[in-house]
């Protein structure tokens, strides 16, 4: 079974009714139900927060409404803490993510214009080559661990090219993305740091000396309101944006491919209107939210009758606002035809993900040039999925098969 | 036109289908405020008006232009990174509700994204 996962004492201010045994992380049931795990935990009459034992112990608000709501409240809740426990901030502090306004918005108005919609549709056909390039390379194996062979390479692919680093670094910046957000234990925070600041720092200063229109550029010569970025705000700026872009959208890709391969009237529907693809990605992206993120309360706080402490941590579930069925009636089905509202699946507030054009496009491309060439595939027979949770939820392995012809 | 002396003008949105929308702006909100608390859909707003989603956009009526302060450097570099922006858009959270707003009419594009 599992390492025995440590359980926290209650505080005295948590009302009884509130507490439960949920390991935001590692939760059994994530691993083979990831969204439907999540769904559990807010069915039914739980209440609108819950405090959990687990990592800790912290909040978790239940409901669409108030994980918005304190989304969209840096001035009570601060991104200071975005993991749990606390103790896994240390030494860990990424630019913009765990920074408040205003220092937080003089870092986003650096990085926000490189990923603007405009830009974004000016690296399309770069973005289709490559993801073409990889499914054509596929195509006639017949079958693929989607995850490695597709899903997680078109991101790093797209970062690289857009930043003006060759393609041949995939690998490493890969390797230390994922020693940042899942660390295996062979390299601790500070080991991890400093590789992505040895790979960084030449890189940086190549471009401060000779700037392009890389999105590398873009970030490393971007100033602050008075003041050019230090090296190391351009290391811990760049090296999030990297992070933040791979398992993200990789996952996503996952998860949707996943479904797809399980529903073949919509995956056919796609592949003979692809023109449908966009509103098909923005339903997925609502079904298929993956980040569990943390803040900090800053002063005491009243959510659902209860009073959150300061320095409380709250985990704030963007799979519990996508999937609330108070707000979006039958949350699991698939349905091109309900009212447009907001989701938490990018955050909401001034954390909102800067990359959310990005992410969108690659999503759009991989799934058009995928079911242009493979329009039918099913999980190989036998195989099982896996997913591990975390602060960036992840499908392990999605063995697919098709016919090659 | 508004009471004297009442806190509220009307705002109108217009979403890209023609469909009008007249809302009540309490002076001293933002536009963008004002479309999401009467649940406008052509104004999404993920980022609550930090100026950093660039999904409240909306063209200004021409002839309300010049009554509207100039955007600042923020919102210009956001306007500029925006598909279908035009010499009238704007980011509506970067603007106040003022009684020289009253009947201001926007437009709402077809999509934030
Ligand atoms: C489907 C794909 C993606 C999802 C679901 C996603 C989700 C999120 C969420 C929920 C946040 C807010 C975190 C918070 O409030 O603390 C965020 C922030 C962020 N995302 Fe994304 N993201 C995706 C893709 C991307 C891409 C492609 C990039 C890179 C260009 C990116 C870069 C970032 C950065 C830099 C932040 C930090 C922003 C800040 O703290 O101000 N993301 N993302
Ligand atoms: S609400 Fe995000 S830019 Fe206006």
């Amino acid at each position: 079974m599992n390492e025995p996962r440590p359980i926290a004492e209650v505080p005295s201010h948590v009302q009884t009714a509130r507490v439960v045994d949920f390991d935001v992380y590692n939760e059994p049931g994530l691993s083979h139900e990831f969204h439907e795990t999540w769904l559990r935990l807010a069915g039914g009459e739980v209440p609108g927060l819950v405090w959990t034992i687990r990592n800790g112990g912290h909040w978790i608000p239940t409901r669409g409404e108030d994980i918005a709501k304190i989304y969209l409240d840096h001035e009570n809740f601060s991104s200071r803490v975005m993991q749990v426990p606390r103790e896994r901030m240390a030494g860990n502090r990424p630019i913009p993510g765990s920074y408040d306004p205003p220092e937080q918005n003089e870092f986003r108005a650096i990085i926000n214009p490189p990923l603007l919609p405009r830009v974004i549709q000016s690296i399309e056909p770069t973005i289709s080559g490559l993801a073409t390039s990889l499914v054509e390379n596929l195509k006639g194996r017949g079958e693929c661990d989607y995850v490695a062979d597709f899903a997680l390479q078109l991101p790093i692919r797209v970062f690289l090219s857009y930043a003006g680093l060759p393609e041949s670094d995939a690998a490493h910046l890969r390797h230390l993305a994922e020693e940042k957000v899942r660390p295996t234990g062979k390299m601790d925070v500070a080991e991890v740091m400093q590789a992505l600041r040895d790979y960084l720092v030449p890189r940086i200063e190549a471009r401060r000396a000779n700037p392009g229109d890389d999105l590398l550029s873009q970030l490393v010569n971007g100033r602050m309101k008075d003041r050019a970025l230090e090296v190391d705000e351009a290391v811990r700026m760049c090296s999030q944006v990297i992070v933040a872009g791979l398992d993200t959208v990789a996952s996503a890709l996952s998860f949707i491919m996943l479904w797809l391969s399980k529903h073949p009237e919509v995956r056919h529907e796609l592949a003979s209107a692809p023109e449908k693809i966009p509103a098909a990605v923005e339903e997925f992206l609502r079904m298929f939210p993956l980040v569990a993120i943390a803040r900090e309360v800053r002063q005491d706080y009243e959510l659902d009758g209860q009073v959150m402490k300061k320095g409380d941590i709250v985990v704030l579930s963007t799979m519990l606002h996508g999937l609330d069925e108070r707000i979006f009636e039958h949350p699991m089905d698939f349905d091109l035809t309900r009212r447009r509202q907001v989701n938490s699946t990018f955050g909401q507030g001034t954390h909102r993900c800067p990359g959310a054009s990005l992410a969108r496009t690659e999503l759009q491309i991989a799934l058009r040039e995928w079911l242009a060439r493979i329009p039918d595939f099913g999980v190989k027979p036998g195989a099982e999925v896996l997913f591990t949770g975390g602060v960036v939820a992840t499908v392990r392995q999605l063995p697919l098969v098709w016919q090659a012809k | 036109m508004a009471d004297p002396g009442s806190e509220l003008v009307k705002i109108i949105f217009i979403d890209a289908d023609g469909g009008t929308r007249e809302c009540d702006g309490e002076i001293g909100k933002s536009v963008m405020e004002t479309a999401v608390n009467d649940l406008v859909e052509g104004i999404v707003a993920e980022c609550g008006g930090y100026c950093s989603c660039a999904t409240c956009h909306a063209y200004v009526d021409p002839a309300w232009m010049d009554r509207l302060p100039a955007p600042e450097m923020i919102e210009r570099d956001m306007l500029d990174g925006l598909l279908n922006v035009r010499p009238n858009s704007r980011l509506t959270c970067q603007l106040k509700v003022t009684e020289d707003l009253d009947g201001i009419v926007f437009t709402t594009p077809a999509s934030q994204y």
